[in-house]
């Protein structure tokens, strides 16, 4: 009966028991955190309708205009109202830094100022593509940067 | 000593024992939390919002969804009813109870056919769920 009844015994049991029961509970209290393939599959949608076999899809000029609308992308709905950010910028590929045409933005602008602060997702990737708008068909890089909230859902 | 027959102490077998549901208890808590329905609920809807985000227009999806259906069943919960997707807020709810289950929104502007659950194995018992991407929005 000593070994029962021993005080270490069952301090022992408790402070194991204690710590599975707080690792559990803190990894499955947590939500699973799907931005960074919700940014990912924003971000392949995007390029997928930039671009077709390599080439621009749209005139560069005319890109902006209903872009979102062009590229089924829905940024509007309840829950996605202020929850996502999307930049694209051109560079040009033989002189990355130059700007070949202004770049634009869609989606809660607010995010970008909030980055560093909130624990807010974002994710860069680039891409090339052949303009062939012009007389001469030009080489562009294309930047997109996502930043997604969902802070609520993910975090 | 040679010859002496070993003997079991009671009190060893109450440690064992004691020490084995000590153990048992620990492993159902840990069961319960990894396979509960709101887990289950969170788990496949933002699945589905995932693979619709990366579907395109015409695709169909099939999702073995036995797992969930498992638990549906065990609550009475009607299999058709687990995954709505409402295409005007573009979200999907996944409900293993009675309940307001657990909503995810996805991005992509597209219509889908009504989703419903279809017997892949045919073992003559639903384990999937199907949807249709019918067609862009704009």
């Amino acid at each position: 009966m000593e070994k029962i009844l021993s005080v270490y015994w069952f301090a022992i049991l408790l402070i194991v028991a204690g710590g599975i029961v707080a690792m559990v509970l803190i990894f499955y209290g947590k939500p699973y955190d799907v931005r960074e393939l919700e940014a990912n599959a924003l971000m392949n949608q995007v390029a997928d309708c930039i671009s077709t076999d390599g080439e621009m899809a749209y005139p560069l000029s005319e890109l902006e205009t209903n872009f979102l609308e062009n590229c089924h992308i829905n940024f509007k709905t309840e829950n996605a109202k202020n929850q996502f950010y999307l930049a694209l910028n051109f560079y040009d590929f033989n002189n990355i830094g130059a700007e070949v045409a202004k770049g634009f933005y869609e989606g809660n602008p607010n995010l970008k100022g909030d980055l560093i602060a909130s624990s807010l997702f974002a994710n860069e990737k680039s891409f090339y593509v052949l303009n062939k708008d012009g007389e001469q068909p030009k080489e562009i890089v294309v930047k997109m940067l996502v930043i997604i909230d969902k802070n609520g859902e993910n975090a | 000593m040679k010859g002496k027959r070993g003997q079991v102490l009671p009190e060893n077998v109450i440690f064992i024992v004691l020490n084995l549901l000590f153990l048992a208890i620990l492993i159902l808590f840990i069961y319960s939390k990894s396979g509960g329905e709101a887990i289950l609920e969170e788990k496949y809807a933002k699945q589905i919002a995932l693979i619709i985000d990366s579907s395109k227009e015409g695709m169909e999806i099939q999702l073995n969804m036995e797992d969930a259906f498992e638990k549906a069943d065990k609550n009475n919960f009607d299999r058709k009813d687990v995954v709505i997707i409402d295409s005007q807020k573009n979200l999907v709810t996944v409900r293993l109870r009675e309940g307001k289950g657990y909503s995810y929104g996805f991005f992509n502007d597209v219509n889908l056919d009504k989703p419903y659950p279809i017997d892949i194995n045919n073992d003559k018992k639903d384990d999937s769920y199907r949807f249709k991407i019918s067609g862009y929005k704009t």
